[in-house]
C-alpha cells in the first residue's frame, strides 16, 4: 500500500511542475503572474531548470521582483540563473529578500559579480547584508534574518495590531512579535494570537512575555542549537552584546543547524568529514577526493603499524601457539563493536544532556554495567566455542590446552569488552566537559584504541595461561 | 565579505538566570494572582525545566494557581511528565491534556503506564479522545503519527470578513495561525491562505482570489523518512496532511519537522554504530541490552567464522609469525575504508534514485578506496620493509619482498572492503531491507573476512619463496 502513496507523491509534485512549465510555455506574459499565484515558490523553483533560456527570460519579465525573490531563495543553484539577469535586476530582486537569504545568494556569486551587485543595493539592504556577513559561520549572528516584526512597548493594543498588519506586508514571520524600547533594547515578545484576541483596552504590558528566551549573536551555533530546538519556537530574537534586537532565528535556520551538527556526527563516526559525505553524488574529481581522506588514513595506518610492532613483543605466544592468532580479531573486533555502540549512545545522550552531570554519571554507570554484562555473555560464548573448536580440530595437543585457550579468549573478551564500554563512554563525556565536541572521539579512533587494549589483554592472558 | 572579532557577552547564561529567577518567584510565597502574573512573563519550557527542582508542596500549589491551559503548555515541555502526573488526580490530568494540541497530548499519554493511560483517556472529552485516537492509529514511521490538530481552517464559501472572524474565534485555542487551510463542503482539502494576505485583503475581495489552490499537501500514510527532505525544502511553517479521501486531518508545524529531522538523523547515526534503534535510552540495563545484544551476538557468530577461516592459514603463520603482527593493520585499515564507503552510500542512497547516479557513486567510492590503498601500500611497503630489515634481521631483498606482499594485500583488502561497504547497503535495498541495517560493525566484520582471506591468501601463494 505504501508503494502507491510514494508513487502518489512522485506523481503529485511533478504534476505541479509540469503544469507550471506548461503555463509558462503557453500563456501570455501578462497572465503568467496570476496563473502562477496558486503554486508554491519551491515548485516554481524546481520548474525553472526545466525551461529553456527563452522561457526563463519571459518568466523574469512576467513576474515581480518580490515574487522572483521568493522563488530564487528556493533555487538549488541560483548562480547560473542570476547570470541571465542584469546586475540592476539582480540587485532589485535581492532587495526584496530577507537578509539571510540575500546573504546566501550573494555568497553563491563569484567575487566580482558579488561586488558589482552589492554596489547597486540600496543602503539599508547593504547594511543588513554587511551585518550578517560580518559574523563567522560558527556564530549565531551568521544565521540571522531581518524577517521578523517588532513594536515598541509604548504602543496600545490597537496601534500594535495595526503596526503588525502593516509590517505583515513585507514580513513572513509574524507569529511572534518582538518588543523593544525606544532605543531598540529587547524587552520581550508577544504571541500573535494573544494580540489578536486581546481586548482593545488591555494594556500591552499584560500580554508581553518579558522573559521570552533570546540568543546572543556572538554565541556559537553548536552550543545553542540544542536549547533552541527544545524551545520549539518558530522564531527567536537575536541580540547584540548591548541587548539590542538585531535579528531573528527561524525554524528553518534551526533545522539547518541541527542537520549540520548531526551530519557532522555521522560523518565522524564513519571516519569522514561532512563535506566528503555530502559530495558523494556530485564528485567529479576523484583524485582530490582521495587526497582529502588520505591524511586521516595515514595517521591510522601509522598507529596500526605501531600496534604491529607492539605485538612483536608477544612473539613468543605467536610462535608457541599460532592457533591463537586466529582468535585475536575476534576479541578486538567484538570489543571494537561494543565500544562503537557505547560511543554512539554517549554522543546521542550528550546532545540532549550536555550540562546534566547527574544524567551523564547515571549513563556512565549504566554503560559499565552493560559492558560487563555483554563481556560476560560474549566471553562465555567464546570460551565454549573456542574450546570446542580447538578440541574438534585437534589444534593443540591436549584437552587441557584447549580449555586454557578457550579461557584465554573468554577472559580477554570479558575484559576488553568492559574496558571498551568504559572508554567509549568516558572519553566523549570528558571531551564534552572540556567543551570539545564529543563526536571527535570518532569511530576509527576508538576502534584503534580498543584494538590496542584488546591485543594487550588477549596476548597477555595467553602468555600467562599457556606459556 | 570581511569578518570581525567579537567579545563574548557577560558570563551568566541567560537561561540559567531565568531559571534562578523562576525558582525565587515560586518559593517567594506570593498570593495566587500575583504569582500567576509574574509567571506569565516566562516561557513554559523554562518553567518546565525548574519544575523538578522545586519542593513538592510548591508544585502542588502551582497546579492550583495556574490555569489548565498554562499547565498544558508546561507539561508539553517536560522530559518526564509521568512523575508529575502522579501528583495530580486523573480528572485534572484529563483536563490539562484536553488543552494540549493532539500531538503533544499523544506524547504525554505515551509516557504513562498502560493502566493510568486508559483511565485518563476515559475521562477525556469526546472530541479530544477522537483526535488522540486518530494519531495513534497511524504507524510510528508514517506522517499521520506526528501530525497536530493545532491549525486553523475555514470553508471556501466564506467571505473575507467571515474568514477573519472565524480566524479570531479559532485563534483562542490555536498557536499556528499564519497559514490558514481551506476546505470545501465535504471537508476535503482545498488550498491555503497566508495570514498576511488575509490581513491586507479588502472586504469585497472574493476569497478565491487569495487562496493558493496548489499549496502542497501530504498523505498521512507516507513514510516520514521518504518525504522528510521534501517537507524541509518547502520551508513552510505549516503543511497540511490529508487522509486517503483527501480530507484535511492535521498539520505538520515547523517544530514537528525539526523533531522529525532530529529523530531521523539520530536513528541513522545509531544504526551506523550497530544499535537497533534510537530511543532515548532511559539508562536501564535491560533496555540497553535489548537494543545492542542481538546485533552483537550475530556479529560474534560471524567473527567466529572469520576465526575458523584464519585458522586454515595456521601453517602460514607458523612459518612467518611476523604476519600475525600486521594482521590488525590489514583488517583495521580495510575496515576503516569499508566504513567510509558505507557511510557515504547509506547517506546518499535515498537521493540517488537513478541507476546512473548509484553506479557513479559506487565507482567513485571503489576508486577512492583503490587510490588511497595505493598510497598507503607504498608507505607501508617502505616502513614495513625497513622494520623487518632492521629489527628482524632478514636480508634486504627478502625484507622488502615480504613488505611488498603485505602492501599488495593491503591495497587489495582496502579495495574489496570499499566495494563491500557500497555493495551491501545497495543489495539490502534491492532485497527490500532497510539499507541502514548494514551497520558499521557488520561491514567491518565482513571486511575482516575478505581482508583476512586476501591477506593470508596472497601470502600463502608466495610463502614458498621464503622457505626455499
Amino acid at each position: 500500500m505504501n508503494k502507491d502513496f510514494n508513487e502518489e507523491l512522485e506523481i503529485k509534485s511533478p504534476d505541479f511542475i509540469s503544469e507550471i512549465v506548461e503555463i509558462i510555455q503557453s500563456a501570455k506574459q501578462s497572465e503568467i503572474a496570476e496563473l502562477l499565484y496558486d503554486y508554491h515558490d519551491y515548485d516554481i523553483a524546481r520548474a525553472i531548470p526545466l525551461l529553456d533560456k527563452k522561457q526563463r527570460l519571459l518568466l523574469y519579465k512576467a513576474l515581480s521582483d518580490e515574487h522572483l525573490s521568493d522563488i530564487f531563495t528556493h533555487l538549488e543553484n541560483p548562480a547560473e540563473f542570476i547570470d541571465e539577469l542584469s546586475n540592476e535586476r539582480v540587485a532589485d530582486i535581492i532587495e526584496e529578500m530577507d537578509s539571510d537569504d540575500a546573504v546566501d545568494i550573494l555568497e553563491d556569486l563569484d567575487e566580482e559579480k558579488q561586488k558589482e551587485v552589492i554596489e547597486l543595493l540600496d543602503e539599508e539592504v547593504a547594511k543588513e547584508v554587511e551585518l550578517i556577513s560580518a559574523y563567522p559561520d560558527e556564530l549565531i549572528g551568521s544565521r540571522m534574518t531581518n524577517d521578523f516584526v517588532s513594536i515598541q512597548n509604548t504602543l496600545t493594543v490597537k496601534k500594535a495590531t495595526r503596526s503588525i498588519i502593516q509590517q505583515a506586508g513585507e514580513k513572513d514571520n509574524i507569529s511572534t512579535i518582538f518588543v523593544t524600547d525606544e532605543t531598540g533594547i529587547y524587552l520581550g515578545a508577544i504571541r500573535l494570537r494573544d494580540l489578536v484576541i486581546a481586548r482593545a483596552d488591555t494594556p500591552l504590558e499584560e500580554i508581553i512575555i518579558k522573559s521570552f528566551p533570546f540568543l546572543y549573536a556572538s554565541a556559537t551555533v553548536e552550543e545553542s542549537v540544542w536549547d533552541v530546538r527544545e524551545y520549539s519556537e518558530p522564531t527567536l530574537p537575536i541580540l547584540d552584546n548591548d541587548n539590542r534586537l538585531i535579528g531573528a532565528l527561524t525554524s528553518a535556520d534551526t533545522l539547518e543547524a541541527l542537520d549540520e551538527e548531526l551530519t557532522e556526527d555521522y560523518a565522524k563516526l564513519a571516519g569522514l568529514t561532512e563535506e566528503d559525505l555530502e559530495e558523494a553524488l556530485e564528485r567529479k574529481q576523484i583524485f582530490s577526493g582521495a587526497l582529502k581522506r588520505l591524511p586521516w588514513l595515514i595517521v591510522l595506518l601509522v598507529l596500526d603499524l605501531f600496534i604491529g610492532m607492539y605485538i612483536g613483543i608477544f612473539e613468543a605466544v605467536v610462535v608457541g601457539l599460532p592457533f591463537l592468532v586466529s582468535f585475536q580479531q575476534l576479541v578486538s573486533g567484538m570489543s571494537g563493536n561494543t565500544g562503537t555502540q557505547t560511543l554512539a549512545s554517549a554522543v546521542n545522550l550528550l546532545s540532549d544532556y550536555s550540562d546534566d552531570g547527574k544524567k551523564q554519571r547515571e549513563f556512565l554507570f549504566n554503560e559499565v554495567k552493560v559492558g560487563l554484562f555483554i563481556g560476560l555473555i560474549t566471553g562465555l560464548i567464546s570460551f565454549t566455542a573456542v574450546t570446542l573448536y580447538a578440541y574438534l580440530t585437534s589444534a593443540t595437543g591436549s584437552f587441557t590446552t584447549d580449555l586454557q585457550t578457550g579461557l584465554a579468549v573468554g577472559l580477554a573478551m570479558l575484559l576488553s569488552t568492559s574496558v571498551a564500554s568504559l572508554t567509549g563512554a568516558l572519553i566523549p563525556i570528558t571531551l564534552n566537559k572540556l567543551k570539545v565536541d564529543p563526536a571527535v572521539a570518532s569511530g576509527p579512533l576508538i576502534t584503534t584504541l580498543n584494538d590496542l587494549i584488546a591485543i594487550t589483554v588477549y596476548y597477555g592472558f595467553a602468555l600467562i595461561l599457556l606459556i | 565579505m570581511e569578518e570581525m572579532d567579537f567579545l563574548l557577552p557577560n558570563e551568566n547564561d541567560p537561561q540559567k538566570i531565568r531559571e534562578r529567577q523562576l525558582t525565587e518567584i515560586i518559593n517567594a510565597g506570593y498570593h495566587a494572582e500575583k504569582l500567576r502574573e509574574k509567571l506569565s512573563d516566562y516561557h513554559a519550557k523554562d518553567i518546565a525545566d525548574i519544575l523538578p527542582e522545586i519542593p513538592k508542596e510548591q508544585r502542588l500549589r502551582l497546579y492550583t494557581v495556574l490555569s489548565n491551559e498554562e499547565l498544558s503548555d508546561i507539561f508539553a515541555y517536560l522530559d518526564n511528565p509521568a512523575e508529575f502526573i502522579d501528583e495530580l488526580s486523573n480528572q485534572k490530568v484529563a483536563d490539562i491534556i484536553e488543552e494540549m494540541s493532539s500531538d503533544d497530548a499523544v506524547d504525554v499519554l505515551e509516557e504513562l503506564d498502560e493502566e493510568k493511560q486508559k483511565e485518563v483517556i476515559e475521562l477525556l472529552a469526546e472530541e479530544v479522545a477522537k483526535d488522540v485516537e486518530l494519531i495513534s492509529a497511524y504507524e510510528e514511521d508514517c506522517l499521520g503519527s506526528i501530525i497536530t490538530n493545532d491549525f486553523v481552517s475555514i470553508k471556501n464559501t466564506f467571505t473575507v470578513k467571515e474568514a477573519m472572524n472565524s480566524l479570531i474565534a479559532q485563534a483562542e485555542g490555536c498557536n499556528n495561525i499564519t497559514t490558514i487551510y481551506v476546505t470545501d463542503e465535504k471537508d476535503c482539502y482545498y488550498g491555503a491562505i497566508q495570514l498576511k494576505d488575509l490581513f491586507i485583503a479588502r472586504a469585497n475581495t472574493p476569497l478565491e482570489d487569495i487562496i493558493a489552490t496548489s499549496y502542497p499537501c501530504f498523505n498521512a500514510n507516507l513514510k516520514i523518512a521518504d518525504v522528510l527532505e521534501s517537507l524541509q525544502d518547502y520551508s513552510e511553517d505549516s503543511l497540511p496532511v490529508v487522509d486517503n479521501d483527501n480530507r484535511l486531518i492535521g498539520a505538520l508545524t515547523d517544530a514537528i519537522l525539526v523533531e522529525a529531522t532530529e529523530n531521523e538523523l539520530k536513528e541513522d547515526y545509531s544504526k551506523l554504530a550497530g544499535i537497533s534503534s534510537y530511543t532515548e535510552e532511559k539508562n536501564s540495563l535491560l533496555l540497553s541490552l535489548k537494543a545492542r545484544l542481538p546485533w552483537l551476538l550475530i556479529l560474534l557468530c560471524l567473527s567466529l567464522g572469520v576465526s575458523a577461516l584464519i585458522g586454515i592459514f595456521d601453517h602460514v603463520v607458523a612459518m612467518l609469525p611476523l604476519l600475525a603482527f600486521f594482521q590488525p593493520m590489514i583488517l583495521g585499515m580495510s575496515g576503516n575504508t569499508g566504513t567510509q564507503a558505507l557511510g557515504v552510500t547509506i547517506r546518499n542512497l535515498p537521493e540517488a534514485t537513478q541507476r546512473k547516479r548509484i553506479r557513479r557513486m559506487f565507482a567513485n567510492e571503489i576508486s577512492l578506496a583503490f587510490i588511497n590503498g595505493i598510497f598507503l601500500a607504498i608507505i607501508s611497503f617502505a616502513l614495513l620493509g625497513a622494520y623487518v630489515y632492521f629489527f628482524k634481521n632478514m636480508p634486504l631483498d627478502r625484507s622488502f619482498t615480504l613488505s611488498a606482499c603485505i602492501a599488495i594485500a593491503l591495497v587489495c583488502s582496502m579495495t574489496v572492503s570499499g566495494f563491500c561497504g557500497c555493495a551491501v547497503p545497495i543489495l539490502f535495498k534491492k532485497m527490500g531491507v532497510d539499507p541502514a541495517a548494514a551497520s558499521g560493525p557488520l561491514i567491518t566484520t565482513a571486511s575482516d573476512l575478505v581482508s583476512a582471506l586476501t591477506y593470508y591468501g596472497i601470502i600463502s601463494l608466495i610463502i614458498n619463496y621464503f622457505i626455499l
